[in-house]
């Protein structure tokens, strides 16, 4: 279960923000102030059961992939909770944030970084070969699963942006983790491969009992998930 | 961790082999310039290291020095023989006559003496007995191939010059043991030699059958030597250095007294002779440190550069670790893997090259001394 409660991140948000001293004369200073108007990300509630599957919408800038950097531990609360698989985000260091996410969380990318000078077999197996996490999937079936089993010799330069997904996708579900976050993975992508990408991952989530959390610009995507929210209604969120 | 910064150094092949090399030749530059600087001080201060007073015409003390302890080819004013029989009684003397090369090796003409003081042992052979006989010393014997009862000529003073000195075909009698001083990359034969190389002595060929036949060169035969003879007296005849060793401190003061009131000709002490040029010398050498250590500072500098301009392109690969849940300095000690592995290797590279190149680095080194 995935559970949020009255989060609230902000940054350049500063109602009073000193410019200047003003002499009104006989020693006295007093100071000027100016409002300043930032960014403000609100979220009263959200509710998500395991292994269920959530898209996230919203125009751009209304904090989609802040909303899922404060899910994932990378961005630390202001105010609020966060709780996943019974633990609270927001009441670990950053530390015990990262180690969370490395053990719990797979992790697919806008851009799918893939590391340039490992092999994509190499890729999907990082966490696992660096940070022993624990590899519970076959490499071979899932590779085949995705359709990127003949591939996995290439190095990422030698595979189209479509097939790099793929592969990214392999390397968040290797190790099994509980959920699966995505942050537009489909944006680089034109909408027959997104499309293909979308299924791909919401098929292999539901296989291997995964949560899965899902930002996309793709309105037409919808439908395939459990759940769907807008950011902008979630709470009180100013630009 | 180690084998991640081995893939990537593997991936990047080129940009790591270029660090590895530019660290490499930053280790050995700095290795071979600091060691040939200590082993030139090192030899030309061993070869002033004992009691042996040098003595010759007044001018220069240096190339006086340069000229009979390291037989440098410098001008050196020459001086008579018969110099030498005021000095006999206060100090054992060995009279050199260094003007000549032969085969690009200085010859150095003296008597017996001179290997008796100079502690010089024959490995091979004999000393010379005759006329036209040598000595060669271990470096020389080596580099021309040369053992005992082959022969070398003398190089000729002035090819154009019908009048000047003709070449002498020396045989050699014996090699002497290797003493890692001068003397290994020295010829030595007798006075008398040096003279007939000179021009002082010379033979009559029996039958001059053509006036147009020119003898290229001479050779001491059994034949020769019946129509040999020198001309002038001997006492007239040129030497270019005395190495003397007093027989006592008293006679040590009075040949430097004698030598302070004679005009043309000084006795002089090699370690005070060298004292200016050596401390010149230790100026050099701290100055070279200096630079030495700024280039390799700077050298730092621009790897500092180029270590953070590769931070600034490799932040995505930074972002990928940190939001995949890396521990924070994950990818700092990555960075510092591969360069802890490209230090290593191109340090290591470097001492490597240093213990091949610096012999042959050492060669040129001397032959650039020998001049």
């Amino acid at each position: 279960m995935i559970s949020v409660r009255d989060i609230e991140f902000k940054y350049g948000c500063k109602s009073n923000l000193k410019i200047d001293s003003v002499d009104q004369g006989a020693g006295k200073e007093v100071a000027e102030y100016k409002y300043v108007k930032g960014f403000c990300l609100k979220v009263s509630s959200l509710k998500l059961a395991d292994g269920k599957s959530l898209a996230i919408t919203g125009v751009s800038g209304s904090g989609k992939s802040t909303f899922l950097k404060l899910l994932s531990g990378e961005l630390a609360l202001h105010r609020g909770s966060i709780s996943i698989l019974g633990h609270k985000l927001n009441e670990m260091r950053d530390n015990a944030r990262r180690n969370f996410r490395l053990k719990n969380y797979g992790m697919i990318f806008q851009d799918s970084p893939l590391l340039e000078y490992l092999t994509i077999k190499d890729n999907i197996l990082l966490p696992a070969n660096i940070v022993g996490i624990k590899k519970r999937l076959d490499l071979k079936e899932l590779c085949a699963n995705c359709g990127i089993e003949e591939l996995i010799n290439r190095y990422p330069s030698q595979l189209s942006e479509g097939e790099k997904q793929r592969a990214a996708i392999c390397r968040a579900l290797i190790s099994s983790p509980k959920v699966v976050l995505a942050d537009e993975p489909t944006s680089s992508l034109d909408p027959v491969r997104g499309e293909e990408i979308t299924d791909l991952l919401i098929q292999n989530c539901q296989k291997y009992n995964c949560t899965l959390i899902m930002v996309t610009h793709d309105y037409s995507l919808l439908d395939k998930f459990d759940q769907k929210v807008d950011i902008g209604k979630l709470g009180d969120s100013d630009d | 961790m180690i084998k991640l910064a081995f893939q990537r150094l593997f991936f990047n092949k080129i940009s790591s082999l270029v660090t590895i090399f530019t660290v490499m030749i930053t280790v050995l530059v700095f290795l071979l310039l600091n060691s040939s600087l200590e082993d030139y001080k090192d030899r030309l201060t061993a070869r002033t290291n004992n009691d042996l007073l040098i003595a010759g015409s007044r001018g220069s003390g240096a190339d006086l020095i340069m000229k009979a302890l390291y037989f440098r080819n410098v001008e050196q004013q020459t001086f008579k023989f018969d110099y030498l029989n005021g000095i006999l009684k206060d100090a054992q003397a060995a009279p050199m006559f260094i003007q000549y090369s032969a085969q690009g090796f200085p010859v150095c003409s003296t008597s017996l003496d001179y290997f008796n003081l100079r502690s010089l042992e024959v490995e091979h052979g004999n000393l010379f007995t005759k006329l036209g006989d040598c000595l060669l010393g271990a470096e020389v014997a080596k580099k021309l191939n040369l053992t005992v009862g082959d022969s070398l000529l003398s190089d000729p003073d002035n090819v154009f010059d019908p009048a000047g000195s003709i070449p002498v075909k020396l045989k050699v009698k014996g090699i002497l043991k290797r003493s890692s001083t001068p003397d290994d990359n020295a010829v030595f034969t007798s006075l008398k030699t040096g003279w007939t190389m000179h021009g002082l002595g010379h033979a009559h060929p029996e039958e001059e059958d053509s006036p147009s036949l020119k003898i290229s060169f001479l050779e001491i035969t059994d034949e020769t030597m019946k129509t040999f003879h020198f001309h002038g007296d001997m006492e007239d005849y040129p030497l270019t250095a005395i190495l003397l060793k007093p027989k006592s401190a008293s006679s040590r003061a009075f040949l430097y007294g004698e030598s302070s009131v004679t005009t043309s000709f000084a006795v002089i002490d090699p370690k005070e002779g060298l004292s200016g040029f050596l401390d010149m010398l230790f100026h050099i050498d701290k100055l070279f440190l200096i630079i030495l250590v700024l280039i390799v500072v700077a050298i730092f500098l621009l790897y500092l550069l180029v270590f953070f301009l590769s931070l600034r392109l490799r932040r995505q690969e930074k972002n990928l670790f940190d939001r995949l849940g890396f521990e924070k300095a994950f990818f700092s000690r990555l960075v510092a893997t591969e360069w802890f592995i490209l230090l290593n290797v191109g340090i290591n590279g470097g001492l490597i090259l240093n213990i091949i190149l610096n012999p042959v680095y050492k060669e040129i080194f001397d032959s650039i001394l020998r001049g």
